[in-house]
């Protein structure tokens, strides 16, 4: 159901045609993936022979702890503290490997453009966006600021057919000629932006296709950049992820800590993980594919929280490799407590999420990724959470020790282990900060050193976000499964290479 | 600045995809290969390793060096094993650097015995710091003949000979201080955040390994700040704003360092700045040979001042002229990298001589040490300054080849000069006596020979103590005095220690704690042994609770040792 104000088709004449064409498309955006790779989607969250394994876990510590419970904690803490360290020497050997600068994928203003007009590919621009009206007029003349020629451009704006009010908004906004097109998707559970992706880039044109969020403003020479470094890298090069900031970096010390951590994160870590051969999982937003192949990998899987950073593990699988690309989108930091808890406990979800998804064949796994791959996958998707998690907890100890000194605490800490949490404390706490303080430095944002000295605070509120989300894990694990049932229609499973690249 | 003006990295690094190397260091250092830092650090390692254990062989020990070793040792292998074992008077680094090597103490006892493994540590970090000191030479971009030149006059100098093999702290500051200066020449040419990285790390475990790494880590700071305010392009707050997050990437690991070491101490011990206010510490040290160093060295301020100058000249005769020529060369040209080495390396001297000056450290030879590669790495920024090829005719200029041969024979004077300081019983009051008695004995007095006899009583003790066959915690002793019995010990774990944790409630109470002997140091040589601070009769007579089982007499400067049998 394509509504192109352009050729001003209407809406009101839908045959049965149209109807089959659109359940079809439906039907490929949600279970697209599901049926071709079961295993590479999340809409379980635990295959059952994880429920198995995890259910054997959790008898054989119960029953540890049981018999007995003083060696079954040190084991725990010892383990979980060498998981912690480990994860915590990976991050400072990415922002080592980052720092270094080479693994960030630099396209000349010149060489952008000096592309003509007839070698520049079309390119397809999905923007997502569900209830909001407000930002639409914003999302429409960012991408008009483009430079990219307007024939050669080819922008859906995603809506939901039931979303009155952004529809109202985004038809005042259009002008015509503008080569933006007013995408429907039909209304139905999951109501998660992957669908509404999967949904798009069925109908999508272009040679390359990129996702914006409604409130993005991606730097105007982004999809010229973007076509000359994934023709240049080659065509094992599946994606070029570019670098996300936030233009209200100013606007309270929450935007200011999310600028350093996003500056850390897509300057410092992701090249970083190019660099090791680790697989970089995408954000949310400014990844730009190459159309046919995207496609044939299965897109974006619905029922991930975190389809971005899951895609980017795929891609890793498959044996295609993803560039970390130097342009800047600048989105809208979530400058609200409730809201940023609400934002990141998704996030951490989803890595976790995307952790359980790949983890389902461990063997194969590691065989598809090497070691320095799955290492990354252990250390970064899932440490990232699990470590933030793990922080209140190992903070509280801390801090009991230094107050009282009890005898427990000894007596579940062995001397080694009380050397490695100790060090983790003390050095890896200062080598965080240091490293967000090199951040603003290599970022030229030295106005955000006091931020970045008071960071410790912001990890508090990541603690509570992981909580939340480790919570929803154990709790909520049908929370994606019940939302998928509502629009099931018997048909053909799409086709889907779920094989690995063989170049 | 707004974030829309966000780039990043701002410095020039290739993509994978065009790997072109960077140029804007291998163009201004021609020759330079990266294996010649290898190649420096395994031959001198060769050759100081050979040194040690030629020294080791002709029972040289310094005593500082032994200590060291022990500190690491308790930590390991007292009865008591645990991490604050390795004390809190001394900075950690070097013996902390060292358990890895004092695990292999059943295959090579002399690794503990002779502390042969504080030897092999000193060895390692002087080999290094040659390497860097070649790497810093290429960084202000001296060719390769004169940079090896210099690199030779360094590494063979007669004060870095003596420290690159004897277990000393030396040899890691200099390898932390030089590590330093590299990073900061690297960071003044091409102001890459990733090298005020390096350069503060290096800073902050000098600081670790010895404490006059306060001066240079401030003379960092102030130094990166004017550097950054000067060089930012900018309006005066952008400038500030700058120079702080630099000050702050360069700063943070030494304040990190200086804080931890200080909270530890705290916790532990109960006291911030154990080595000014522990009755072992340096201040209590100098307090109590107050009279010997006066004696020494001259009670009167110019007197003193005469002594670190004939100290400080006497190892390298250029230093001031080179100094000053630098100074002048480098205003002219505004060359900042000139400023580096006399940052980081001088303000080591500055705080050594001024705590001199002020009557708070012994004045030994060795804290003039920095002065070595000051000098090389002054010698080096001015023949910087020499065209090095002519611009007529493409051929090495005649300025440049008449002048650097000049100025590394000018250094090379250095070398005997220092010789003959280091033999020079009242500049090099540490070294001498036991260096003539080792390397030219006959030269030496009978005096000088007894110091090859250092500790020959403490193994002696040890065999007596060990053929006792004694059980675990037997004997209460100050390991501060008695380290270089426990380390020559096959049974380590019979001696009740100073950094046991319960050291305390055992000289309180040996009775109630089963101690069986006491091993006490003659109370003249050894003040402040915490036994006799108990119980000040105890040498005399017992003090009521033991009896005197055994004398042993002191074969070197240290003196007699008793073993008393508790009787109640």
């Amino acid at each position: 159901m394509t509504s192109s104000l352009t050729s001003g088709s209407a809406e009101g004449s839908r045959d049965v045609a149209d109807l089959s064409d659109e359940l079809n498309r439906l039907e490929r955006s949600i279970y697209g993936l599901r049926r071709a790779a079961p295993d590479m989607s999340a809409h379980t969250v635990l295959s059952r022979r994880q429920k198995l394994f995890g259910l054997g876990l959790l008898i054989l510590s119960m029953g540890s702890l049981v018999v007995s419970p003083f060696a079954t904690l040190r084991v725990t803490i010892g383990l979980l503290t060498a998981g912690y360290t480990a994860s915590l020497i990976y991050r400072l050997l990415l922002v080592n490997r980052g720092l270094r600068g080479k693994h960030l994928v630099r396209v000349s203003k010149e060489d952008a453009l000096s592309l003509t007009d007839d070698e520049l590919p079309i390119y397809s621009v999905l923007v997502p966006a569900y209830k909001e009206p407000e930002v639409i007029a914003k999302v429409i003349s960012s991408l008009t600021a483009l430079n990219y020629p307007a024939a050669k451009l080819d922008i859906r704006l995603l809506l939901e057919a039931d979303d009155d009010e952004t529809l109202t908004a985004a038809r005042a906004s259009l002008t015509a000629g503008a080569p933006i097109t007013i995408v429907l998707v039909p209304p139905g559970e999951p109501r998660t932006k992957p669908k509404a992706c999967n949904y798009g880039l069925q109908g999508a044109t272009g040679e390359f296709v990129t996702i914006f969020d409604a409130e993005d403003r991606p730097e105007p020479l982004q999809l010229r950049r973007a076509v000359v470094a994934l023709r240049r890298l080659g065509n094992n090069v599946a994606c070029v992820q570019a670098r996300l900031g936030y233009f209200n970096a100013r606007q309270n010390v929450i935007t200011k800590w999310f600028t350093v951590e996003y500056a850390n994160w897509f300057g410092l870590l992701l090249p970083g993980l190019v660099a090791v051969s680790a697989p970089v999982p995408l954000g949310g937003t400014s990844n730009h594919f190459r159309a046919d192949l995207l496609r044939e990998l299965g897109a974006w899987d619905p029922y991930n929280v975190t389809e971005d950073a899951d895609l980017g593990i795929r891609l890793a699988r498959l044996g295609y490799s993803v560039g970390v690309l130097d342009s800047l989108t600048e989105e809208e930091a979530n400058s609200d407590f409730v809201n940023w808890v609400k934002q990141r406990s998704r996030w951490y979800k989803g890595y976790l999420q995307t952790w359980l998804v790949h983890m389902r064949h461990p063997i194969t796994v590691h065989r598809e990724l090497g070691w320095r791959g799955a290492l990354g996958l252990h250390l970064f998707i899932a440490g990232t959470p699990l470590t933030t998690f793990l922080n209140p907890v190992f903070w509280t100890l801390c801090l009991v020790w230094f107050v009282q000194q009890p005898y427990w605490i000894t007596r579940l800490f062995p001397a080694g282990v009380f050397y490695l949490a100790f060090a983790c404390f003390a050095l890896g706490n200062a080598a965080i900060i240091y490293a967000n303080l090199l951040t603003t430095r290599v970022m030229r944002e030295p106005g955000l050193v006091g931020a970045a000295l008071i960071v410790p605070l912001y990890w508090v509120m990541m603690s509570v976000a992981a909580a939340k989300a480790v919570f929803q894990l154990i709790w909520m694990p049908s929370y994606w499964e019940k939302t998928a049932h509502g629009l099931h229609v018997d048909l053909p499973a799409p086709v889907v290479r779920t094989t690995r690249n063989p170049a | 600045m707004t974030t829309n003006s966000v780039t990043l990295p701002r410095y020039p690094a290739p993509t994978h995809l065009q790997r072109r190397r960077s140029r804007t260091l291998a163009a201004s250092v021609r020759g330079w290969r990266p294996s010649e830092g290898l190649l420096l650090f395994f031959f001198s390692a060769t050759a100081y390793l050979s040194v040690a254990a030629e020294m080791v062989s002709r029972r040289v020990i310094f005593a500082d060096g032994l200590s060291r070793v022990a500190n690491g040792y308790f930590v390991l292998f007292s009865r008591d094993p645990h991490l604050p074992a390795v004390g809190f008077v001394w900075n950690p680094l070097p013996s902390l650097a060292l358990l890895p090597l004092l695990l292999f103490r059943g295959v090579f006892p002399s690794l503990v015995r002779d502390g042969f493994a504080g030897d092999i540590e000193s060895a390692l970090f002087m080999a290094g710091t040659v390497a860097l000191l070649a790497s810093s030479l290429a960084r202000l971009g001296l060719r390769r003949l004169p940079r090896l030149a210099l690199v030779a006059l360094f590494a063979l100098h007669p004060l870095i000979l003596t420290y690159a093999g004897n277990g000393e702290s030396e040899a890691a500051l200099l390898f932390f201080l030089l590590l330093a200066v590299h990073s900061l020449l690297g960071w003044l040419s091409e102001q890459h955040p990733g090298r005020l990285v390096s350069t503060g790390l290096a800073l902050g475990l000098a600081y670790l390994s010895r404490y006059e790494a306060v001066a240079p880590a401030l003379g960092v700071v102030a130094l990166v700040a004017g550097v950054t305010y000067l060089q930012t392009h900018g309006n005066r707050a952008l400038r500030v704003r700058f120079a702080l997050n630099d000050v702050a990437l360069v700063g943070l690991p030494f304040v990190f360092a200086f804080g931890l070491w200080a909270v530890s101490s705290r916790v532990l011990v109960h006291a911030w700045f154990p080595t000014f206010s522990s009755e072992y510490g340096n201040a209590a040290q100098v307090r109590q040979a107050a009279g010997y160093i006066t004696g020494g060295t001259g009670s009167t301020l110019p007197a003193a001042l005469h002594y670190a100058a004939s100290q400080l000249f006497g190892l390298e005769p250029l230093v001031l002229p080179l100094l000053l020529a630098v100074a002048v060369l480098a205003i002219r040209r505004r060359d900042w990298l000139a400023l580096a080495a006399p940052t980081v390396l001088g303000a080591v001297l500055a705080f050594d001589n001024l705590a001199f000056l002020a009557g708070s450290s012994f004045g030994w030879l060795r804290f003039q040490i920095t002065v070595v590669p000051l000098t090389v790495l002054l010698c080096g920024t001015l023949l910087r300054y020499v065209p090095q090829r002519s611009t007529a005719n493409q051929g090495p200029c005649i300025l440049w080849r008449a002048v650097t041969p000049l100025g590394v024979l000018a250094l090379a004077v250095a070398l005997p000069l220092a010789g003959k300081t280091l033999t020079d019983h009242s500049l090099a009051r540490e070294e001498t006596s036991t260096m003539l008695a080792a390397i030219a004995p006959q030269l030496a007095t009978a005096d000088d020979r007894r110091h090859l006899r250092i500790f020959q009583t403490e193994k002696q003790i040890a065999a007596d103590l060990d053929a006792l066959h004694l059980p675990d915690s037997s004997v209460l002793t100050d390991s501060a005095y008695a380290f270089p019995t426990i380390l020559a010990s096959q049974h380590p774990r019979q001696f009740v220690i100073t950094s046991d944790r319960d050291f305390r409630s055992s000289v309180a109470d040996p009775v109630g704690r089963q101690i069986r002997y006491l091993l006490v140091p003659q109370p003249t040589w050894a003040p402040i042994d915490a036994l006799q601070r108990a119980r000040p009769d105890l040498y005399r007579n017992g003090g009521g609770i033991s009896t005197v089982v055994m004398t042993w007499h002191g074969t070197s400067y240290n003196g007699d040792w008793r073993l008393l049998k508790i009787t109640v």
